[in-house]
């Protein structure tokens, strides 16, 4: 596999509420910074697809921003009547509510329903938020948001997906796969679902997900997507097994600075064994390097190491754009704190 | 479906995805793929009325029989050809946990969906590490509720009919085709079935009358004779 090490963060220091449509002037403003990342993906044959793990990265703009006044279960509450019914939700696409403050890292969970004043979650938020924190709503990406509806960036589109490029978008360790159809009579072109056929380019790709690209044709393609920084930590739910996550990091993360471990033993198991420890695999242009966090001995210090060779790898880099595989082996399940950018 | 689960999702997905590697083996359906018919050429009935099962054999010594059943045609064959269903433990022959499948019959009449088998053992999914696959369709939903079947191997595709090895979890998987151009050959295996450029065709069975029920109609044959013969004299 190639993945290009030249993935750029352009920022410019725009306002969302530049970007925003008119119907959320009304919203609170914010000042998220927005760019865009390239990322390459190269190319091999059909015979011996080649893996890219990718992520958008970058967000859609705040739609909306505000202050709780009530949270609990699956409902959070905020002042006045700021919504229209399903707006968040249904007809109007796919929605996210972030629950954070100043001191709490960002948890969010998809919205299913919308009065003037309630969000309905799919998830209960109450444990991550209190009356007096903060939300901010996002449109989810889409398949066809980031990578185009039209195969923007010329992954291989074919007529039959046994060879075209597919797109598998990971969730856990589960995925649906995507390719692009060249279309037919019956069949617009566009974005579908591999197995079934069904359409599939307002499919979404969470901030937590990881984009496996299985290029099956030569040459390298560049993918570029703009849209806005996520500022503040994100909790990214990690799983007993297998985790193919995206980044949501437009900075780019080292595995030292990363948060995904920790000594308080309430992330990523470290260990004096490799075999036992869980461990992280970032794919590169060559190929893919697996790590873990070794608790240390005599000679060498407590850190992140080469799995296989045992080299210090502490500042390894987890670039902007891509996605890593988290192998969990135990322990149950956490949330990964991943921290906010500090720089651009 | 959900995005982005924080803790309280964690916790329940954690029971459903308990392992780090995964093989998934699916067949395409858009694009000229070829369609699945019964003997008499008509389109097969979509899921779940039509029963698709993805395996290898360790031999392809065995022919399909139209005087018997298709279920004593499967336990025939199973037995003849060494069948190993992915999904199942090759070993017990249950389903392996947490496994996953939607693999059928599409409204078009095209092989669709998938199986996933996120168990990496040697009687699991490793065990169909790069060996051929082979696609055993049959017109109702078990071979016992059946009375046609087919079973089908494209070994010169231009993607291989091979199952993807089970290596790291990631991308283990493999797309399959049945257009002609990408199959240009599908051969059906044992006599169980037909193809041509646009069909897979089953194979029907005609079982022989058990010896009482046919003694019963020369029987009959007999008696009806003698009647006529009785009202011509008469």
């Amino acid at each position: 596999m190639k993945l290009s090490p030249q993935r750029f963060l352009h920022v410019f220091a725009c306002v969302i509420s530049i970007l925003a449509p008119p119907a959320f002037a009304a919203t609170e403003a914010t000042t998220d910074p927005v760019g865009f990342i390239t990322t390459s993906v190269s190319g091999t044959s059909t015979s011996s697809p080649h893996l890219s793990l990718i992520s958008p990265t970058l967000m859609q703009p705040v739609a909306w921003q505000g202050t709780i006044t009530a949270i609990n279960s699956s409902t959070i509450t905020v002042a006045g009547t700021p919504w229209t019914s399903n707006q968040f939700n249904g007809a109007n696409g796919s929605y996210y509510v972030e629950v954070y403050s100043a001191t709490k890292p960002g948890a969010i969970s998809d919205i299913s329903g919308t009065t003037t004043s309630t969000l309905t979650t799919h998830d209960s938020l109450s444990a991550f938020g209190a009356a007096g924190d903060l939300i901010r709503i996002r449109k989810h990406v889409t398949l066809s948001d980031f990578l185009g509806a039209n195969n923007t960036f010329g992954l291989h589109g074919t007529d039959d997906p046994a060879t075209a490029d597919e797109v598998l978008v990971y969730s856990g360790s589960s995925f649906t796969s995507y390719f692009y159809y060249t279309g037919d009579p019956s069949n617009a072109a566009g974005w579908y679902k591999t197995y079934t056929g069904d359409p599939a380019g307002s499919e979404t790709i969470g901030p937590n997900e990881g984009v496996v690209v299985k290029r099956k044709t030569a040459g390298s393609v560049s993918i570029t997507f703009g849209g806005t920084v996520k500022t503040g930590n994100t909790l990214i739910p990690i799983v007993n097994g297998l985790n193919v996550l995206g980044t949501v990091s437009a900075q780019g993360l080292t595995l030292a600075n990363s948060n995904l471990y920790k000594s308080d033993n309430t992330a990523l198991h470290g260990s004096d064994d490799p075999a036992t420890g869980d461990d992280v695999t970032i794919y590169s242009g060559t190929g893919k390097v697996t790590y873990f966090y070794y608790t240390g001995d005599p000679s060498n210090p407590a850190g992140w190491y080469d799995s296989f060779n045992g080299i210090p790898a502490g500042s390894v880099t987890i670039p902007a754009g891509t996605a890593i595989v988290v192998n969990r082996k135990g322990g149950g399940p956490f949330n990964w704190s991943l921290p906010a950018p500090s720089s651009f | 479906m959900n995005k982005f689960s924080p803790l309280a999702a964690v916790l329940f997905l954690a029971s459903l995805l308990p392992s780090a590697h995964a093989t998934t083996l699916g067949f395409g359906t858009l694009g000229a793929q070829r369609t699945l018919v019964d003997a008499s050429l008509n389109q097969l009935a979509a899921d779940p009325t039509s029963l698709v099962l993805e395996g290898t054999f360790a031999s392809e010594s065995f022919t399909f029989n139209p005087n018997l059943s298709i279920l004593a045609n499967y336990n025939s064959i199973v037995a003849a050809g060494g069948w190993n269903q992915f999904g199942l433990n090759t070993s017990t022959g249950l389903q392996d946990p947490g496994v996953t499948t939607n693999l059928g019959v599409n409204a078009s009449g095209h092989l669709s969906g998938s199986v996933t088998d996120n168990n990496s053992g040697a009687t699991e999914a490793n065990f169909f590490n790069n060996k051929p696959v082979y696609v055993w369709v049959f017109n109702g939903s078990s071979p016992s509720a059946s009375t046609q079947m087919g079973i089908f191997r494209a070994p010169s595709a231009t993607t291989p009919w091979t199952f993807p090895s089970n290596g790291n979890g990631v991308g283990d998987t493999a797309t399959l085709s049945t257009t002609p151009t990408n199959a240009a050959v599908i051969s059906a295996i044992g006599g169980a079935g037909s193809t041509n450029s646009s069909q897979l065709i089953l194979a029907a069975v005609t079982p022989v009358p058990e010896p009482s029920t046919f003694a019963f109609g020369v029987l009959g044959a007999f008696a009806a004779l003698c009647s006529r013969q009785r009202r011509r004299k008469s």
